[in-house]
Parts: structure tokens; sequence; C-alpha cells
């Protein structure tokens, strides 16, 4: 397929995405707080490692790009640590180290390695705000269903009338991945629409 | 890779670590203190929480930390007392600890808020992992300690979260024990109900179960203040005025009675009339249909059932003697509270030289209540609810004097622990019984 600004668009959506972020997606949804917090840090992170390395990338080296990006990725997520556990410590608190790990997400290094070393600043900075936004609201989608199910409660706060009918199991790793699952397999049945946008692209292409 | 190839990566490196290194650097300014600040304000919130409005906890606010106890003055602390700290203009203290339960997922933690009095003036769950939250069951139990010096007048326990609301309040009561021990506040003083109340458990073990006092509230009447009928229709305690002084008055299922002073000395021959009141307030409950039904489960030509006075006070509920030839046995019908504050049927038969030869257990582990049995003991269920596996067979030849942990099972402690508490009762009855035999 050629790649164009539409497909490059593309590669942020869910169906690909989710497989990719699947441990952070797990591992921070737990909450709605905490979903919302992994999806500004990852929107973030990858809109401004996008714009210095599709800022920079035709002066490195293909041999040094790995490292290099993986740097950039590093340093970005680093200042955004620092800045949320000053600003929102609370998030950060629930956070713990899958912020830190975030240095090393597939899902912001392939958005840098595939698109932002390939194409210009004003692409790399639509893709990398396609892909966060689709990344956040996938994380709250499976926040509020693990939340509100999984532990009665919105927002941290308890909602009365479901005490009893929760399901603790959804709120730990085991319930992440099934709502994980049952999200992706909602999308890749709503991404009849993806597959029909990369046929027009190919169709184009052509 | 070539050495200018290696030379340029770590040159392109280097630079990306410097400009994100200096920016770090001068972020830093920005968010280092609020971090900070942050960090300090996390620690000290519960603190905060649990003491008068204007606390403050200063640079020497920490007089205990059980990371590093060598450093404190304080002597005796107990394990689960985390942190003490005295507030800086003289409010009082605040104190960081923990509790467990059986039912503890993780232990509790709890802050309590001391004011200089020595009276409770806060306190907080920060966080709690028990299978049932006593919160739910007594919304008010926690604000019933405020306001409570070290003697914790009133403040009982959480009727389905007994375990858990017991374990709280004996780490709440450890807690103040330290601040006692070392002069810092002065301890409360226990009214004789209190004292007497407290007495319950060890004095008559029908009704507690795991050590705790596990019985319905009797009306107060006449002389008799507090009034405690036990689940398992084992007896009753009464707390009864006599002029000034107070005593504990307990009934067993026989109806015997027996009186006792705060010191805990047994006064019934001196206190005949209170003995009588609270005798006037029982009612007796007939065990015996029960019990002949389960001897009957194991020796069909039982004969010559004759019910026996019992003159201690346990899970035993009715005692007999039966013949069967030539044989004579006693037969001890008890019924312990198991998990869940459900009443097991037990009813164990011992032989003129005290060893046991027949165990039966019905109900063990909620046969009847539709939850699921215990783990263990599943698999030594028959189809008719009774026990007659192997379970059952390790009682048989026991002696007062042999009976040890050998009986409990693993994964269903609290039951097999009701069985073995029932069995020592049987036994100290028929010691009784032998004894007044002779």
């Amino acid at each position: 397929m050629k790649k164009t600004k539409t497909s490059y668009l593309l590669r942020g959506t869910p169906s690909i995405l989710l497989v990719l972020g699947a441990g952070f997606v797990m591992a921070s949804s737990e909450d709605l707080r905490e979903a919302l917090g992994m999806g500004a840090a990852v929107l973030i992170s990858m809109l401004l490692s996008s714009i210095v390395v599709s800022a920079i990338h035709k002066i490195i080296p293909a041999y040094a790009k790995i490292p290099a990006y993986v740097m950039i990725i590093t340093g970005f997520v680093t200042l955004i640590s620092m800045l949320m556990k000053a600003f929102f410590p609370e998030v950060a608190n629930m956070l713990g180290v899958h912020l830190a790990a975030l240095s090393v997400s597939a899902v912001v290094y392939r958005d840098c390695e595939e698109v932002a070393d390939h194409s210009g600043e004003g692409t790399a900075i639509k893709t990398a705000l396609v892909t966060g936004v689709f990344f956040t609201v996938i994380m709250v989608v499976c926040a509020l269903i693990r939340e509100v199910l999984g532990n009665a409660s919105i927002w941290g706060q308890p909602i009365a009338f479901l005490q009893d009918y929760k399901i603790s199991a959804l709120a730990g790793a085991f319930g992440g991945y099934v709502v994980l699952a049952i999200v992706m397999a909602v999308i890749n049945k709503i991404t009849g629409l993806h597959h029909h946008l990369d046929e027009n692209e190919e169709k184009e292409g052509n | 890779m070539k050495i200018r190839h290696f030379l340029i990566t770590t040159a392109i490196l280097l630079v990306i670590m410097v400009v994100f290194g200096a920016a770090a650097f001068g972020l830093n300014f920005i968010t280092g203190p609020m971090i900070e600040a942050n960090n300090a304000g996390a620690e000290l919130a519960p603190l905060l929480a649990v003491m008068p409005e204007g606390a403050s906890f200063g640079g020497d606010a920490l007089i205990y930390s059980s990371a590093d106890p060598s450093a404190s003055t304080l002597v005796n602390v107990p394990a689960n007392v985390l942190s003490v700290y005295k507030e800086a203009n003289g409010l009082g203290f605040a104190i960081r600890c923990t509790a467990e339960s059986s039912y503890s997922e993780s232990p509790m933690e709890i802050t309590i808020g001391i004011d200089a009095e020595g009276k409770i003036c806060g306190i907080q769950l920060d966080s709690y992992s028990d299978s049932v939250d006593f919160r739910d069951n007594d919304a008010n139990y926690l604000t019933s300690y405020i306001g409570k010096d070290s003697a914790l007048a009133d403040v009982g326990t959480v009727s389905g979260a007994t375990y858990s609301s017991t374990a709280f309040k004996s780490a709440v009561e450890g807690a103040m024990g330290v601040l006692i021990e070392n002069d810092l506040i002065a301890a409360g003083v226990k009214s004789d109900a209190q004292i007497l109340a407290e007495m319950i458990p060890s004095l008559h073990t029908g009704l507690t179960s795991g050590g705790m006092l596990k019985a319905e509230a009797v009306a107060a009447s006449g002389n008799i203040v507090e009034g405690y009928k036990a689940l398992n229709g084992s007896g009753y305690a009464f707390i009864v005025k006599n002029g000034e002084a107070s005593y504990l008055a307990m009934v067993n299922a026989s109806g015997a009675c027996k009186v006792y002073d705060t010191t805990g000395a047994d006064v019934t021959e001196a206190n005949v009339a209170v003995a009588e009141e609270a005798l006037a307030a029982t009612e007796a409950v007939d065990f015996s249909e029960a019990t002949a039904k389960m001897i009957s489960a194991k020796f069909a030509d039982a004969s010559e059932i004759t019910p026996m006075e019992l003159t201690t006070f346990g899970n035993v509920v009715y005692a007999c003697s039966f013949k069967t030839g030539e044989s004579t046995y006693y037969a001890f019908y008890s019924r312990p509270l198991t998990y869940g504050d459900n009443v097991m049927e037990i009813c164990t038969v011992i032989d003129e030289n005290g060893a046991i030869v027949d165990q039966n257990v019905k109900q063990m582990a909620f046969g009847e209540h539709g939850i699921e049995y215990m783990p263990g003991i599943k698999d030594l269920m028959d189809a008719s609810g009774s026990v007659y596996g192997e379970y059952l067979d390790r009682f048989n030849g026991i002696t007062e004097g042999t009976l040890s942990d050998d009986v409990l099972v693993s994964g269903a402690t609290i039951s097999s622990t009701a069985v073995k508490l029932a069995t020592s009762d049987a036994f100290a009855a028929f010691n009784s019984i032998k004894g007044g035999e002779q």
C-alpha cells in the first residue's frame, strides 16, 4: 500500500493500537482518572516526540535512529512524569511505574519511527493527535466499564446501588484483559470502516 | 559496526541527553518543591484528618517509627504500631497502626487521633480488605470511638463482622496502650460492667467463638443491667447489680448458675439472690430429642438414655448416659459456632474410661444454609449430611490427654477448631459428671 497522509492518519486506528498498547490499557484502565492520565501522557509524549523526530529525522543517520528516538521519547516521558507528579500527584501515584514504562511504549515509538520519520511536521502532528485521541478514548471506555462494573464507583466515588453487584474480577489484571478483548472485538466489528478506507486508499494509489 | 558509526551514534545520544538533561534540570526548579510538598502532604494527610483543626506536625513530630524503633524513647510498642506522632501545639498524638483478622486479605491500616486528655478525637481506616466491611454493617461504628478514653466504654463489635471489628478494636486498644505505657496520657477507668463483660469469653466458652463474645442482647430488667443469650443455646450471662456491687451471673444449658465478682472470684454461695434473678430471666431449651437422634445414628440399640446435669459452662448443651449391651456410654451434645456464626451439632460419645468411641457432626460447614461446603470438609461429608469419614475416625480412642491439633483440618480451620473446642468441652463435662459420681 502506498503511504499517503490518510494512511498515516489511519495508523492510529484502535484495532492496531489496542494490540500494541494492550499492557498499558490493562494496567492503567482500572480507574477513569488513571485512564485519562495515561491517555494524556501518551498523547503529549507522542505529539512532542513526533514533532522533534520529524524535524530532525533527516540529520540522524539510519543506524542511530532507534536509540536516538528511544532517547527522545524517554526524555519527554521524564519531563511529563515530573509535571504530573507536581500538578497531578494523585494520578501520578495511581499510574506508578507504568508512567515511566511509557518510555519504551511501542505505541509511541511506532508513531515516531513509522510516521514522523517519513513525513513533515504537519502530518506527524495530525497522526500523533489522531493516535493519541484514539488511545485515550479506548482507555476511557475500558476504564468506564472496569470502574463502574468492577469497583462500583466512578471517578473514585462509590456508586451506592451497585455495591452489591460489582464484579471485582473486572478490576484486576484478568478483568483488564477481558474488557480489552471485548472492546477490541467491538472495534474490529465497527472498523469495517477502517478496511473500507484502506481499500479506497489502495484504489486511489493505483 | 564501524567505529565511525559508533562515535556518531554516541555523539547524537549525548546531545539528546544534554538537551533533555538541561530541560529536566530547569523544570526541576519548578516541580521539585511541589513534588516534595505533595509527598509531605500525602504522608501527613491521614494524621491531620484525625486531629482537630489547626493541628500541625513539624520536624520532631515523629516520636516512634517501626522502621527504626531504637531511635525512639518509647518502650513496649507492639509490632502492629507503625508510627507515633506528637502534635506540635500539644493537641495530642496521632498513631498509625495495623490490624489483621482471619478474614483480612491484607492488614487494615488505621490512623487514630488522641487528644491531650487521652480521648480519641478522630479515627479512620486508611485501607481495608477484609471480606466483610464492618462499616457496611454498622455505619456508625467508627464514630462510636470518638470521645472515648482507653477504657472504650460502650464500644462493642459489629455483628456479622465480629472478627474484623474485634481486630480493629484490639488494635486501637494496643495503640492507646503505647501512650499509657509511656506516661503520655492517663489510662481510662473501666466500669464494673465493662470488666465483668470482658470476663465472659474466658468463663463461658459457649457464648463465644474464636474467643469473641457471640450472643444476642437480653433486655435489662430488675437488677439485671446487661444480659447476653448464647446464639447456640448454651446458656446466658448477666451483669446483675446487688447494692453497690455488680456481679456476673452465668447460666448453662442445664440451668446451673455461677456468680462472679469483678475480681473473677466465684461468689455464688454469697449471692444466691443474684443467681435466682438470673435464672428467672432464662428460658430452658430441650435438646434431648436431638441428642437421642444423633446417638441412634450410630448406636441403634441404645437404651436407658438417662439425662445428666451439666455443671460446666461451654458448648455442651445436653449430656446423658446410655447403654448398649453391657456397656455404658456418655453422650455430650454440643452446638459450637462455626464460619458465619452457623451452629454445628456434634455428638461426642465417651466410654467409661474417658475415651471417645464415636464422634458425629451434623451441619458442618453450612449444609443447611445453601452455602458452599468449606474446602477439606466437603469430601468428608456423606449424602445424609453427617460426617462418618476419615475425619471423624481421627477422634476414635482420643482421650482428654491425647486431644491435639491433629484433629484440625487445613482449609477448614474455623469449623475444625470449633469441633475440637466442642470435644474439649465434652471432656470437661465428662470429668465433671464422673467427679460428681465419685
